[in-house]
């Protein structure tokens, strides 16, 4: 195997393999089903032997069903995409891990890769998305839709608190290191000895000033903003989800008590100009 | 190799000793938590005089001299609880206003619940704070009052002191924020391109907890793990354990913010800046700092990562007032009303501010309430009813 071995594995031939074979083995299995079952439904359902051929030779392009492939076909296809997409997101984090310096300069947080979560942003935007957003049909397609929505919205919600809290952690973690070295030293004999007390205000030195560091780049405040958009979003759609259940149960909705409560301020609010009114008559 | 090896011989038996020393120490806490501790905060004694809604006015029962005569009304912040200003003995801003001869009132904005999420800043200045002054006004038979502002407070403060000139006898605020432009300053750097419509339809209210949140992230460092550790350094001290949890029941106790009156703070302050630039509109009238003419005390510290002075100083050149003064204190946010060095700074500062002002104030209280008060008709002018000739309704 040339190039790095991290970086140069691609999975997507492991993934056809399996789908293939799981898919030959689903057909061996309908078909036998549909010969042993196909005497008894002969006696019981006029045409269900006219039928069970139709379905057995729809490979030969004829009948009224598209293919028995065509659900192995679609769902080999979702996985695939999903395989790549996902096996792209790996080979970008395993270049990222594999490039990434750790001198004693520390993260040079002023620019921050975002590394896995763009490529996983980019991948949820190109594939995933678009079956959430696909219009649903039917007499459930409200609750469909409700449904998407509150999905999509957990999606991106989980990927924008996951980043800020990487975000947030980064600190923690390069300030460690930083003591790990310095530790060494000391156990080297190269520094004197210092009390744990002092090593530790240290160390607190080292995490606020990383700290102060990240919190006022500008890539720490996008992102923290994009999280608290998320979770606003999130927090919306799934109220409106639950809505549906509350008003089956007969309970009021917050919507319906904020309405109550609009015209109850709007009501006390005109109530006490009246009353200030004619106070100054 | 004999040096190095001492070295981690030392290095060890440093680590041991200070394992004895933890044993030693957390056998003196388990003995101290075992014995009753003196938590409670807001002990100072008061009486609620006036409620409204979900908010009450507190009046603190003095026990010499009222050496001021115009009262002192405090409005605190709708963030956090005004309890901070009485929170423990020896420590306590209320106390020492008293002691200095105050006749104090201070606002209670209580915990706000769903039905209050439609509440503006309108609401609260020209409405409850309206109110509250028109009360006191009446009560005291002050023709004005004092106005003491407390960070967000201070704001509101700020808002009232413009619109209600004739009201107000002195103008005094406290690590408030005026000026929102500016870089210094973790919230001015975060809120600026928050998208706040989203967050206040997703939530009505604003969640305390959330804000607890917000405020322990602008220093991970000190707020989440230092400040414990240190706890934990001193908890076989009975008076710095007290202490310690006192704040503790301060820092965390965080009403909900009613959702209008925080969507409104953040879009028309924290992002357009509207009261320092003369454009905010409270109540259909324009909030002119230049209307504010009586005189203003405008104390901030140096150190405050939430207020800094970039956001909190320079309001006497904004104010229409011949006697303005910025006074600038070395301590931070909180430290300015709870740390033992401030409270000998802060208080007499405040009080020497009213007294001397107070003084030259008489003369205006004599003549009673001033224009715009709502003057309810006595009993006794009330036109008697009419007698029908034998027959009655």
């Amino acid at each position: 195997m040339t190039g790095n071995p991290y970086t140069s594995f691609d999975p997507t031939s492991l993934m056809q393999g399996w789908m293939k074979t799981a898919t030959e083995n689903w057909q061996e299995t309908a078909k036998s089903w549909l010969e042993s079952s196909q005497g008894k439904a002969a006696t019981e359902f006029p045409g269900a032997d006219l039928l069970g051929r139709m379905f057995r030779e729809s490979g030969a392009g004829g009948g009224l069903f598209p293919g028995e492939n065509l659900a192995p076909q679609v769902g080999l296809k979702m996985a695939e995409i999903w395989w790549k997409g996902i096996s792209s997101l790996q080979q970008a984090y395993m270049k990222q891990a594999v490039g990434q310096s750790f001198g004693p300069e520390g993260f040079p947080f002023a620019g921050i890769d975002p590394g896995a979560f763009k490529a996983w942003t980019d991948l949820y935007e190109r594939e995933a998305s678009n079956q959430f957003r696909m219009p649903p049909m039917g007499i459930t397609r409200e609750h469909q839709e409700r449904t998407n929505r509150v999905m999509e919205a957990f999606t991106r919600v989980q990927s924008a608190m996951t980043q800020f809290l990487y975000l947030t952690s980064l600190p923690m973690e390069k300030s460690l290191r930083g003591m790990r070295e310095e530790l060494s030293t000391i156990v080297k004999g190269e520094m004197p000895a210092e009390e744990f007390k002092a090593l530790y205000r240290k160390w607190v030195g080292i995490l606020e000033e990383k700290y102060m560091a990240l919190l006022k780049s500008k890539e720490y405040i996008e992102v923290m903003n994009k999280a608290i958009d998320a979770f606003g979003a999130f927090k919306s759609a799934r109220t409106q989800w639950m809505e549906e259940y509350l008003k089956m149960m007969a309970v009021p909705t917050q919507r319906e008590m904020d309405d109550v409560y609009r015209d109850l301020y709007n009501l006390k609010k005109e109530v006490k100009e009246l009353r200030k009114a004619l106070e100054k008559r | 190799m004999t040096e190095p090896k001492h070295r981690l011989d030392q290095f060890l038996k440093e680590i041991g000793r200070e394992a004895q020393e933890l044993q030693a120490r957390a056998q003196r806490v388990m003995n101290l938590m075992e014995k009753p501790l003196e938590t409670e905060i807001g002990s100072t004694p008061y009486e609620v005089v006036y409620q409204e809604d979900r908010i009450r006015l507190k009046h603190y029962k003095a026990d010499g001299e009222r050496k001021i005569k115009t009262p002192l009304l405090i409005v605190y912040a709708l963030i956090n609880r005004e309890t901070m200003l009485d929170l423990q003995p020896g420590r306590s801003v209320v106390r020492s206003l008293l002691d200095a001869g105050v006749d104090l009132y201070m606002i209670d904005w209580g915990y706000p619940t769903r039905k209050d999420r439609f509440l503006t800043i309108e609401d609260h200045v020209c409405g409850y704070m309206d109110n509250v002054v028109e009360f006191i006004r009446r009560r005291s038979g002050s023709g004005q009052v004092n106005l003491m502002g407390v960070c967000m407070g201070g704001t509101f403060s700020v808002m009232y002191a413009s619109l209600f000139p004739e009201k107000i006898r002195n103008l005094i605020t406290t690590v408030s924020p005026t000026n929102f432009d500016t870089d210094k300053g973790l919230l001015h750097l975060w809120v600026r391109g928050l998208n706040v419509d989203r967050l206040v339809d997703a939530c009505g209210n604003i969640p305390g907890d959330m804000m607890n949140f917000g405020f322990l992230l602008l220093n991970p460092a000190r707020l989440m793990i230092d400040k414990y550790v240190g706890f934990l350094d001193n908890a076989d001290k009975k008076e710095f354990v007290e202490n310690f949890y006192r704040m503790e029941k301060w820092i965390f106790d965080s009403p909900d913010v009613p959702g209008e009156t925080f969507r409104e703070f953040l879009k028309d302050l924290y992002q357009k800046n509207l009261l320092i630039k003369n454009e905010l509109v409270l109540g259909g009238k324009r909030v002119d700092l230049k209307k504010i003419t009586m005189p203003v005390l405008n104390i901030y510290g140096r150190f405050d990562h939430l207020v800094p002075p970039e956001a909190a100083g320079g309001l006497h050149e904004h104010v229409g007032s011949k006697d303005a003064e910025d006074f600038c204190m070395e301590t931070g946010h909180i430290g300015i009303f709870v740390s033992g060095k401030a409270q000998k700074e802060l208080v007499p500062k405040i009080a020497g501010f009213l007294a001397k002002r107070d003084a030259a104030g008489k003369a205006a209280a004599r003549k009673g309430p001033g224009p715009g008060t709502t003057k309810r008709k006595p009993r006794s002018t009330q036109k008697p009813k009419k007698k029908s000739g034998g027959k009655t309704r």
